[in-house]
């Protein structure tokens, strides 16, 4: 398919007298791995959040496979085919491992009866290696598998586009290289994803293109290598005098 | 002049509400304590001022010197040593606002209980400074218009306070940010403490500053305290500027309403305002915070439930009239509070308007049953409580639960004005008599019908997928919606389910009476006891409601019997006991037990 699976046109969003994004434009192809860095408080989550209908845009226009998303409910935006993770691992105690990830697949995309989504997570649980007790609650899960969890309910809605909010971040250095085999296998499979990310050995390796923002705005976009590069990336990542 | 008449008796009532609703604002925005009982301090200080000024003859300004200090007093020891260890308890802001709605709530009952044991329910009022002054062609109350100035002088006074003393900047930094604030070197606990009490203090002021125009009466409070929430909600929590303004509006647009439309229908001008104001308003002050989870609760074994049915069944066999009426008692009450807790249980939406549901059922078979049939009454019962409970919903369900809350706690006021308002101008009649050819005995079982009905499709609700999204949405709204769930829709469905559960429960419970009027069908207590019952039994199991509603049916029946005039004294503590020592209601203290039983068998591996 050709065409472009998400287009953010000249997103700005104000809080009060704060401008978070400034005219904020790129866009992500399908199939591709987008990374997308920037100093704490650039806007990254903010952009994310725009996406995933969370928040409202100010100004601008998001774009999913050429249809407008900006402005839709989260749980619409969910049914686009819209997916993801939080920054912050958010996971209700009330279900267990696995009914977490099975309400997802009863509401998401797919609407399964209640048999057949809890097939359906212990399919996506064991896809993404969770280790845990699928009967356990979250307060009893390791980080990992609570993000692992995190990442299969986020499957289970069934998208097509995965934005992942610093999902690698806080793992030791096996897990990330179990994290980012994962992320890749993901991508093999179809899945075009945003990943915010401040790890940047995942972003080399998973990434084909990076957005970089500083302060609302892109200031750089293209390769991992090119992009890291810039003078202006040099300067808001180490500071004035390089 | 008809204008300025107008302007300055609007004014007025603007201003007393402009100052009652920046003491709740003090009181919810920094003490994070949404009091429910706050008109009651007015109540009390508007009495305070009454017998002052006729026993000793105290003009009402002296009695602000005393009564100010002794709000600000009894408001401080009430956070202090009753509301604050209470909250502090609470985990997470959703569960703090719930226990502080459900203790003031509480505590709303023992005052006006109180106040009417001491002083009776007659209005109270007496002649001071009742001289008209003549401005400009148009007269007022020279009490009234004293009442104005005090009201706008405090309110700047508040203003400048909150904006440029150093307590003033702790106590917005406090609003602002409650975790943030201990960080700068803010002492949270004490000006929390503070802030709570100066609510409680500008509470009495506003209501000495009234008893020189109005009557007073132990009642007189809730009216007040809705319209500083609606003023609250209006001006901004926070926002003294914003309350002055919210404030002057509201009682423009009541004496307005008043003069053009009819005085008897103000709350439903109040109402119309407050809602405009939400639904134009997209998102809550406070946003939509997490709330917290809920634990997991294990159905215990049908079986027991069957053979209490059967027993159920062949009661009227055996019961004579007492305990029948006791057994129809205790049944309205499983399926009002099993209705109650079937949303509120797992949304954690606090409602307070069970008597508006259980009246409109009610009073819709004491209107349409003598003239059409039975079975047509109830069906414009429910068709009535879908389309309230749906507007209801669509105007505060979108936002937070706080909203939710505050249009709960008045709309039983506010349907009950409107029935009234409509009997006595449009059908001229005080109330209805009932003459159903309806026994006791069928009574039983329909109630009976409705309860196993009720039970029936909460179980069945569990093991759908919609019991699976209310778990989400209790748990985390913000995951639900984003893993696709309409949370919206499922929240006003349930609503709407849970209102025409509490509204048949009325329309068969109808035909017990053989006179009905407003007060009767729609007695505030109704909703009281529904939620004392789902809360102490527990709200978020199936069974959890009936194992609250048969001691407190067994206790208020106690009550009404022995201590008829300390009735709501008694269960407004109770409800307190309720809050403060099982909040998890007898089917979590059961569960912990439980827990702790089995725990023993197992020791603890070293």
């Amino acid at each position: 398919m050709s065409g472009h699976a998400l287009e953010v046109l000249g997103v700005s969003r104000r809080f009060g007298g704060l401008t978070a994004l400034d005219g904020v434009s790129f866009d992500v192809a399908r199939g591709e791995i987008l990374g997308l860095i920037g100093p704490n408080g650039s806007g990254k989550t903010t952009l994310l959040n725009i996406v995933c209908g969370r928040l409202s845009a100010t100004r601008g226009e998001v774009r999913k496979d050429s249809k407008p998303i900006t402005g839709r409910t989260p749980e619409d935006v969910c049914r686009a085919g819209v997916a993801g993770t939080f920054q912050l691992v958010r996971v209700p105690d009330a279900l267990d491992a696995r009914d977490n990830v099975a309400v997802a697949a009863m509401y998401g995309r797919k609407r399964l009866s209640i048999a057949a989504a809890r097939a359906e997570a212990e399919r996506l649980l064991d896809r993404v290696e969770f280790e845990g007790n699928l009967y356990a609650h979250a307060d009893a899960l390791t980080y990992f598998d609570q993000k692992r969890l995190e990442l299969a309910r986020a499957l289970a809605c069934a998208p097509d586009l995965l934005l992942l909010d610093e999902w690698l971040a806080g793992l030791n250095p096996t897990e990330l290289e179990h994290g980012i085999a994962l992320v890749r296998s993901l991508r093999d499979e179809g899945l075009t994803i945003v990943m915010v990310e401040h790890v940047m050995h995942a972003i080399r390796s998973l990434c084909q293109r990076i957005v970089v923002l500083n302060a609302g705005r892109v200031i750089a976009a293209g390769n991992p290598e090119e992009a890291l590069a810039n003078r202006e990336v040099v300067r808001v990542y180490l500071g004035e005098s390089a | 002049m008809v204008l300025l008449d107008f302007l300055l008796a609007g004014l007025v009532v603007g201003g007393i509400y402009a100052l009652i609703s920046i003491g709740l604002n003090l009181q919810y925005g920094v003490a994070r304590v949404l009091n429910l009982a706050y008109g009651e301090f007015l109540m009390l200080a508007g009495y305070l001022a009454f017998w002052g000024f006729s026993l000793v003859g105290l003009p009402p300004f002296v009695m602000i010197l005393i009564g100010v200090p002794a709000a600000f007093a009894a408001s401080w020891l009430l956070f202090v040593y009753v509301l604050n260890p209470l909250l502090a308890r609470s985990h997470n802001q959703g569960k703090r606002e719930i226990d502080s709605i459900l203790s003031t709530f509480g505590l709303l009952f023992v005052l006006q209980g109180v106040a009417l044991v001491l002083w009776t329910g007659t209005d109270r009022a007496y002649s001071f400074l009742a001289v008209p002054i003549d401005i400009y062609g148009a007269v007022i109350g020279a009490n009234r218009l004293v009442a104005l100035l005090a009201a706008l002088v405090l309110v700047a006074a508040v203003y400048a306070f909150m904006k440029y003393s150093t307590i003033g900047r702790a106590l917005r930094s406090i609003a602002s940010n409650p975790n943030a604030a201990p960080l700068v070197g803010v002492d949270v606990q004490r000006y929390s403490a503070v802030a709570f009490a100066a609510g409680g203090a500008l509470a009495a002021v506003a209501g000495i500053l009234l008893s020189t125009f109005i009557g007073i009466n132990p009642t007189v409070g809730v009216a007040y305290t809705m319209k500083a929430l609606i003023v609250v909600v209006m001006g901004g929590i926070g926002n003294v500027l914003g309350g002055l303004v919210a404030g002057l509006i509201l009682g423009l647009a009541e004496t307005m309403g008043a003069l053009l439309i009819d005085p008897g229908l103000i709350t439903v001008i109040n109402f119309s305002i407050f809602s405009i104001v939400l639904l134009w308003r997209p998102q809550g002050l406070f946003g939509g915070g997490s709330r917290a989870g809920v634990g997991e609760i294990r159905i215990p074994k049908e079986a027991v439930a069957l053979v209490a049915l059967a027993a159920l069944l062949v009661v009227p066999y055996f019961a004579n009239a007492y305990w029948l009426s006791l057994m129809v008692n205790i049944l309205t009450y499983v399926a009002l509070a099993t209705g109650w807790a079937f949303f509120s249980g797992p949304t954690r939406y606090v409602s307070l308007a069970a008597s508006a549901f259980f009246g409109v059922g009610a009073y819709s078979i004491a209107i349409f049953a003598p003239d059409y049939s039975y079975g047509y009454a109830v069906g414009i019962a429910v068709l009535a409580s879908i389309v309230l409970s749906a507007f209801v919903g669509l105007a505060t369900l979108r936002l937070s639960g706080m909203y939710f809350v505050i249009f709960t706690f008045g709309l039983s006021t506010l349907v009950g004005e409107v029935v009234s308002w409509w009997e006595f101008n449009i059908a001229q009649k005080a109330g209805r008599h009932l003459f159903l050819s309806i026994t006791t005995t069928d009574i039983y079982y329909q109630l009976l019908a409705l309860c196993v009905a009720v039970f029936l499709l909460w179980i069945l609700r569990d093991r759908s997928r919609m019991g699976f999204a209310l778990t989400t949405l209790g748990a985390d709204e913000t995951v639900a919606r984003q893993i696709g769930i309409n949370t919206t829709a499922l929240k006003i469905g349930t609503f709407v389910i849970s209102s025409v559960i509490m509204t048949l429960a009325g329309a068969i419970l109808a035909p017990r009476w053989s006179y009905m009027d407003a007060h009767v069908a729609f007695n505030p207590n109704t909703s009281f006891l529904t939620v004392i019952m789902a809360l102490l039994g527990g709200a978020t199991s199936v069974w959890g409601p009936i194992l609250g509603v048969v001691p407190l049916v067994l206790i208020s029946d106690y009550l009404s019997v022995t201590v008829p005039n300390y009735f709501s004294v008694v269960l407004g503590l109770c409800f307190l006991g309720i809050v403060f020592f099982i909040p998890n209601g007898i089917l979590g203290l059961l569960q912990s037990w439980a827990a702790r039983w089995r725990a023993r068998g197992f020791p603890a591996q070293v």
